[in-house]
């Protein structure tokens, strides 16, 4: 099973050192990289910045939505608290593509929005930019609110009776103490929202082209350089953003050792 | 970031009046109004589907009265129903043998630590692969080799990718699982075989039961991989309503998708209840087992 995930990524890799032979349309592995030179080509640029947009996009509408949610479930009294984790979570057990159609109806025109609003978002950036994020933020709050519920008691009651303010408490004690569940939620929707293709595709009208959307269309038929490049970026993405994790962790990690000595 | 939030921290002191004060403090709070407009936000959408369903306004701009009719075309319609059929086929398919395969890779595993440690990367490393790499390399891969298109490609992808989540869930269950009583049964003269049978797999139940519910799920649920290897006539659900809204929306689809909001609801309660009555916890690992769902 492992080795059914790793052979076509491999074999990916390898392709994207091709180049499509414009007779026999067969993939020649040359060692070329015009695979890259095409993807970040004037061609292909917007392409790869919009994707690269709209997920850190993406991240900052999470963050900004799904920290203050996490906090407060945080502060709440046990029984409300694993309400409140049901009512974030449930709608991620509904089927991702019935959950992007659900606000394919509430954003359309003549739907609720557009009468209630006047604003005819559909088919428009943010129509998609919504649609990532209701479906990508419980899953930042899970690890947020898991770090911000084990941030201890004890620093919290310290700083108070230091007479810290809770703006204070919160921006000093609490959120730097919590970092690495929050960067693991950005990191996590980061990744998945860099290869996104169905919100762009029925929020956005297919009008807005991601990596994804050439991936999924192109990238095993007629592009497979191409679409063995954007393998490539988006592996090296990853880990990246699998290193930045692991660096804030580890940070933190030392700040609590040194913190107890 | 928004506004700074500038809330009490509530601190943990048990007394009565104060902690209900706190709480006042909480509710009040800017974090606590973006929870309950995110909620809100969560809901409304799936909400507007299942009230359009029954709108006998084909638009659902306005309501004009209740009807079932949609449901009953939903029902006729023949393309529906085998992409049903293909569905069920491949997500019991890949889920079972996800779960067979994932639970085996874990107790193999359980006993070095170096296994255990590599086993869990890999799986890591699989779940954080978005599918729509593995899809598109699979596609790329398959008619090299010359393997057509269909629905064993199709189980066989699940399967490869579920099996990681169930790795990771069952492992985490594994790894800190009584390897005593292991010794033990082993030291009274059970067999292996018997041991896995009578000690370990009934301790890793709930983690195999969450484990196989979110196969279950997320293979009915896939696009990705379904769209990059299916044959000419399997089209599953999501394929189904993901070309129809491209095209264009009937009602019909409506239905469907309220039929599978409820069902998603109606799974999501009664694994909350399995797991509650397995291990007395409220939603726990079907809910920490859903964190990694693209």
């Amino acid at each position: 099973m492992v080795a059914v995930c790793l052979v076509p990524i491999v074999f990916m890799v390898v392709r994207s050192f091709g180049r499509v032979n414009a007779v026999t349309l067969d993939v020649e592995i040359s060692g070329t990289i015009d695979a890259y030179r095409t993807l970040f080509s004037p061609t292909y640029r917007p392409v790869f910045m919009r994707s690269l947009a709209l997920a850190g996009l993406t991240v900052v509408l999470c963050v900004m939505v799904g920290l203050p949610a996490a906090l407060a479930m945080s502060r709440l009294g046990p029984r409300a608290r694993t309400w409140a984790l049901v009512a974030v979570m449930m709608p991620s057990f509904v089927s991702f593509s019935v959950r992007i159609f659900a606000w394919q109806g509430v954003l359309a025109t003549g739907g609720p929005v557009e009468s209630l609003t006047g604003l005819q978002l559909l088919y428009r950036p943010p129509a998609v930019l919504i649609g990532m994020m209701t479906a990508y933020v419980p899953l930042f709050i899970l690890p947020a609110y898991g770090a911000l519920s084990r941030v201890p008691r004890e620093a919290l009651e310290a700083a108070s009776d230091l007479y810290a303010p809770p703006r204070r408490q919160l921006l000093t004690v609490t959120l730097p103490l919590a970092l690495p569940g929050i960067v693991t939620g950005a990191v996590l929707v980061a990744v998945l929202s860099i290869g996104e293709f169905i919100v762009p595709a029925v929020l956005g009208g297919g009008k807005v082209l991601l990596l994804g959307n050439i991936l999924a269309e192109r990238g095993a038929g007629r592009d497979q350089p191409l679409g063995g490049a954007i393998t490539v970026t988006m592996l090296v993405t990853f880990v990246l953003a699998a290193a930045i994790v692991g660096v804030v962790r580890r940070r933190t990690g030392h700040h609590h050792a040194r913190s107890g000595s | 970031m928004t506004g700074q939030t500038p809330g009490q921290a509530a601190p943990g002191h048990a007394q009565g009046p104060r902690r209900r004060r706190d709480m006042e403090r909480v509710r009040r709070t800017p974090a606590a109004a973006v929870l309950a407009v995110l909620v809100v936000v969560l809901y409304a959408p799936l909400l507007f589907m299942v009230l359009s369903s029954v709108n006998s306004n084909p638009d659902s701009t306005t309501w004009q009265g209740f009807t079932f009719s949609w449901y009953r075309a939903a029902f006729d319609d023949q393309a529906l129903r085998d992409a049903v059929v293909v569905s069920v086929q491949v997500a019991l398919g890949a889920a079972t043998l996800a779960v067979v395969t994932g639970t085996a890779a874990a107790i193999a595993a359980r006993h070095s630590r170096v296994m255990q440690r590599l086993n869990l990367a890999l799986a890591t490393a699989r779940v954080g692969t978005p599918e729509i790499i593995l899809a598109t390399g699979l596609g790329a891969l398959l008619p090299t080799i010359g393997v057509g298109f269909g629905r064993v490609p199709m189980l066989v992808a699940h399967t490869a990718y579920l099996s990681a989540y169930v790795t990771l869930i069952v492992g985490a269950r594994a790894a800190g699982s009584a390897t005593v009583i292991e010794e033990s049964a082993l030291d009274l003269g059970a067999t292996p075989w018997r041991v896995i049978r009578d000690v370990i797999l009934p301790d890793l139940l709930p983690a195999i039961a969450s484990a196989g519910l979110l196969a279950l799920a997320f293979s009915f649920d896939d696009v990705a991989l379904s769209l990059a290897l299916r044959g000419a006539d399997d089209t599953t659900v999501p394929l189904y309503i993901f070309s129809a809204v491209q095209r264009r929306v009937t009602p019909s689809i409506h239905a469907i998708g309220a039929m599978i909001i409820v069902i998603g609801v109606v799974v999501f309660a009664g694994a909350s209840l399995v797991n509650r009555a397995i291990t007395g916890q409220v939603a726990g690992g079907g809910t920490a087992a859903r964190q990694e769902r693209p």
